[in-house]
């Protein structure tokens, strides 16, 4: 008989791994392919989203459960993680609020961090900007892997598991069900956002800023809410990859599956339009995939197949642009019907 | 009366002084049209008065209140409006879209009302009529679904006033706006300006160097040569101005 969970475990993580992209590509084309902002440092906001997802539930867990004040979450961490998945598997409310109000805490904190970050947006050209916040980017990284107290420094560190009230044959449903549906949604009300006069606004930024503000639009506070609401988006993802993974790794948060992975991303699926954004997610998470499990057959290359897939976003990235530079679907002009 | 004064303004780049002390009054509902040889400062001046550039001295007065330095879309919503000299529009927009950004205080450009549909839909659909009025009223309403950039020069030239008409102005700034524009439609545009100048009490300031066709609508003229003003008054006063003659005029052969 098969097993349900052989079944699961492969459409779950394909769909989750999907999800998680989806929402950092979604808050790049918000920020890149509607106003123009060219941010390569998306991984800020994830870092941040990761380390809220490592701090704060564990901790507040550990309370409710009176779990030893001698045990350290950071230093014990696999005893305490032991401990607190026996309360939560059978206690789904404690679960499902830790992790909303994890959600919602990452959110506040990326759209702070956003925030924060405007005040350089409003003041860089695109170049130096786009190198700026690669810069602040890396320095979060390199704080989180070498400050063991944020999240376990360099080797990171486990996570008790928020859905294990579904049972150990369908704990692979559970992440499935939580970690698309909040995707769904949050892909729902940015679609709804772009297509109101707010995304017209954005997308005219991006054409001309001075002429924006020469039409009464307070370009710099548009700016400042993009980046305060894509960068919650990313924070989101940091929280729905941690919890995917069930460990919080700080280092895994790098630039080439963080920044550049997305970019390709939005840019083979045609930047400025959520539904290329879609395509050019599973477009390039499909490939990822297949080359995952088609690395064992790739002995034959000159190099480790590990690399083999950073030499392919080179390639796709100059075939995209040589070949078809608007994407699979590119952005359609907004034309108004009637006689 | 003035609805628009600059004091002294100089306004320096390196060590080049474009505007050397430029003091000039723009007279409420009148059309003023601002004359000059090639970089003699014009266009610096303008910036300076739509908040693009900060002068390095003097001040700009709007309706007596100091608005030196303001960021133009505060202007913009205190009712001065600019086109630009090479024409700004958002280029993957429609020319419809780029009407539409264009007029203020909609409330679908709130991130909260925009995902609230009926909120903002009866003023999409009031400002939609609007666009489509204007676009018709210049015989353009074939272009509404063109991309920006497929516009030609002097459409876009029309694109970049139309833009202006979708919010309410008091005073509208325009940097050549007839420039590459067949003589029929530049007339059209200039006896635009000066009916809602006269019915509207709208205030045009025009920097143009067609003076054949400017000078036939506008009420002032002012002179700027070597980023100073050289003389200000009616048009006929200001070309017959001996220095004018010989620095600029002589080239362009008006016929007065």
């Amino acid at each position: 008989m098969v097993n349900i969970a052989d079944i699961l475990i492969p459409i779950s993580t394909f769909v989750t791994f999907f999800a998680v992209y989806l929402l950092v590509s979604l808050a790049l084309n918000l920020q890149q392919g509607y106003t123009g902002i060219p941010n390569l440092g998306l991984f800020l906001s994830i870092i941040v989203g990761a380390v809220v997802t490592a701090v704060l539930p564990s901790r507040l867990a550990m309370v409710i459960y009176s779990v030893p004040p001698e045990l350290n979450f950071i230093e014990d961490n696999a005893q305490v993680v032991a401990l607190l998945n026996v309360h939560l598997a059978s206690d789904p409310f404690t679960s499902i609020g830790l992790l909303l109000l994890t959600i919602v805490v990452a959110a506040g904190a990326g759209m702070v961090t956003g925030y924060l970050t405007s005040f350089f947006v409003r003041r860089l050209d695109e170049t130096y900007l786009a190198v700026f916040l690669l810069a602040l980017a890396e320095a979060a990284r390199t704080i989180g892997t070498y400050y063991r107290p944020l999240a376990g420094g360099n080797f990171g560190i486990s996570m008790p598991n928020f859905v294990g009230w579904f049972g150990a044959d369908y704990y692979y449903l559970g992440l499935f069900i939580l970690i698309s549906s909040v995707s769904v949604l949050i892909f729902f009300l940015t679609e709804r956002l772009c297509h109101s006069p707010f995304g017209r606004l954005l997308r005219s930024i991006r054409e001309d800023e001075l002429t924006a503000k020469t039409v009464g639009k307070d370009t710099n506070r548009v700016k400042m809410i993009v980046m305060a609401l894509s960068s919650g988006i990313l924070a989101v993802a940091g929280v729905l990859n941690t919890t995917r993974q069930a460990a919080a790794v700080i280092p895994t948060y790098d630039r080439i599956d963080f920044t550049f992975w997305p970019w390709l991303m939005v840019i083979v699926g045609g930047s400025g339009n959520n539904l290329g954004t879609l395509v050019g997610t599973i477009s390039l998470i499909s490939l990822r995939r297949v080359l995952i499990y088609m690395k064992p057959s790739l002995s034959f290359l000159p190099f480790s197949p590990i690399w083999f897939e950073h030499i392919l976003l080179g390639i796709i990235l100059l075939l995209v642009m040589f070949r078809r530079p608007e994407g699979l679907i590119p952005e359609k002009p907004r034309k108004l019907q009637g006689p | 009366m003035e609805i628009l004064e600059t004091i002294d303004i100089v306004k320096k780049f390196g060590e080049f002084r474009a505007l050397n002390g430029v003091t000039l009054g723009v007279e409420k509902g009148k059309v003023t049209v601002l004359i000059g040889p090639n970089g003699s400062g014009k266009t610096t001046l303008i910036n300076c008065l739509t908040g693009v550039y900060r002068p390095d001295e003097g001040t700009v007065r709007y309706k007596g209140d100091d608005i030196t330095g303001k960021a133009p879309h505060k202007l913009r919503k205190i009712g001065i409006a600019r086109t630009f000299q090479i024409p700004a529009p958002f280029k993957k927009l429609t020319v419809f879209e780029n009407l539409m950004v264009s007029a203020g205080n909609q409330l679908g450009e709130d991130i909260l009302k925009a995902l609230a549909r009926r909120i903002w839909l009866p003023q999409e659909e009031e400002l939609t009529e609007k666009s489509l009025a204007l676009l018709k009223s210049f015989d353009v309403e074939g272009k509404r679904n063109n991309l920006a950039y497929e516009l030609s020069g002097g459409q876009l030239k029309l694109l970049e006033l139309l833009r202006l008409l979708m919010e309410d102005v008091e005073l509208c700034v325009l940097d050549e706006p007839v420039g590459s524009i067949h003589p029929v439609l530049a007339n059209k545009i200039f006896s635009t300006v000066k009916a809602m100048s006269e019915k509207e009490g709208i205030t045009f300031l025009i920097v143009e160097h067609r003076l054949d066709i400017a000078m036939r609508y506008a009420d002032n003229v002012c002179a700027l040569v070597e980023g100073k003003i050289l003389c200000h008054g009616s048009p006929k006063s200001v070309l017959e101005n001996e220095e004018l003659q010989r620095t600029y005029l002589s080239l362009k052969n008006v016929r007065k």
